[in-house]
């Protein structure tokens, strides 16, 4: 993967102790940090401090980044990484209810339906994003918000480019229902 | 035409179909009613879906970031070529010095009075070549070779390769 020349530039700046580069780049990739730390651990206290753990280990490691990737997915594969990480370690309980509603959606495409009459259309989808399994909302974030690729998702979250393409439209598909059902009920209001 | 199914609408919605189909698709949408809803409700969850969600960072998450980053970074970085060319070296130190072992012993010998520590070195290291001799003979030896060179390959990242292949190409070609 060739890099932009002024990433290039910034990498080699960083791997040689530029403190201000490094600067630069957590400017330049916070918000998708951010994103997916919010995507995969949800609501957390430890939001920040994951996010912060996330540019440690980038700062740690820059030396071990061997371009054959973009930057940024670099990047957010960590954070995917360190967030996973975080969940089997201080929400087990969590973690595994993930990979039970994975799996349950593997059988089983209508599950599992929300509280939605009382919410405006953005929350109601934002509700039912969160309901989705973690490699769901995950893929639909970076596809959507970050606009990446099935490849570059497929590199974060280590998974073939075909599962993330099942993954962003099944779970498209649970949240367009979401939003019929908002429809039908604007209809049946007097 | 059927109706559109679902896979079909989120091809569209990502740009993912040909002219042909689009423009099938759509005119299909423009007089169905049906799929007309369903695909307005899939540019809204499009549209939806591409709103920026609320994501606490603080104004100062930069400036905290920086200030917990170690003081410095990892001085010794052991890059994998690198490692593989000491490999290299070695190995062909190695070769060398079994491949000239007479020669080194009638070194050793003509200055048995010497004690210098480079002599010292090559008596070592010739007595260790036919030492290897001895154990396994010949084609151990080329087994171990052997050995090392699949070693050295998996061990050398293919990206330098390629990178500099392609350099060399763009050299040849006068694209550089």
């Amino acid at each position: 993967m060739n890099q932009p020349t002024d990433t290039r530039a910034l990498i080699n700046q960083i791997r040689h102790g530029n403190r201000d580069a490094f600067r630069t780049l957590v400017e330049q990739n916070k918000r998708l940090v951010s994103h997916v730390i919010y995507r995969t651990a949800g609501h957390i206290n430890d939001h920040e401090d994951l996010c912060q753990d996330v540019f440690i280990k980038v700062y740690q490691n820059i030396h071990k980044f061997r371009e054959d990737s973009k930057l940024s997915t670099w990047i957010a594969q960590i954070a995917f990484n360190t967030s996973i990480n975080y969940l089997r370690k201080k929400r087990p309980s969590l973690y595994e209810d993930e990979s039970r509603i994975l799996a349950t959606y593997e059988t089983n495409e209508d599950l599992p339906d929300i509280q939605i009459e009382k919410m405006d259309r953005n929350q109601r989808i934002a509700k039912a994003i969160d309901s989705l399994p973690l490699q769901m909302r995950t893929v639909i974030t970076l596809y959507h918000l970050e606009e990446m690729s099935y490849k570059e998702i497929g590199e974060i979250m280590n998974m073939p480019e075909g599962t993330m393409k099942s993954y962003l439209f099944r779970a498209r598909k649970k949240l367009k229902n979401v939003l019929s059902q908002e429809l039908e009920l604007k209809d049946i209001q007097p | 035409m059927s109706h559109i199914s679902d896979s079909q609408f989120q091809e569209l919605l990502d740009d993912n179909l040909n002219e042909r189909q689009s423009k099938l698709f759509l005119r299909h949408i423009w007089d169905c009613p049906q799929c007309r809803e369903e695909w307005q409700i899939y540019r809204q969850l499009k549209k939806t879906l591409m709103q920026e969600p609320v994501v606490p960072l603080s104004n100062h998450f930069t400036d905290d970031t920086m200030a917990s980053l170690p003081s410095r970074l990892p001085r010794f970085i052991i890059q994998r070529w690198i490692i593989a060319v000491s490999s290299l070296s070695i190995l062909a130190g190695i070769g060398a010095l079994y491949y000239f072992r007479d020669i080194l012993k009638r070194i050793v010998l003509t200055n048995a009075g010497f004690e210098s520590p480079l002599l010292q070195l090559t008596s070592i290291l010739s007595t260790i070549g036919n030492f290897i001799l001895r154990i396994g003979g010949d084609q151990v030896v080329l087994f171990l070779i052997a050995c090392f060179a699949l070693l050295l390959i998996g061990l050398l990242d293919k990206k330098v390769f390629q990178r500099r292949t392609k350099h060399s190409f763009q050299v040849i070609n006068g694209t550089l």
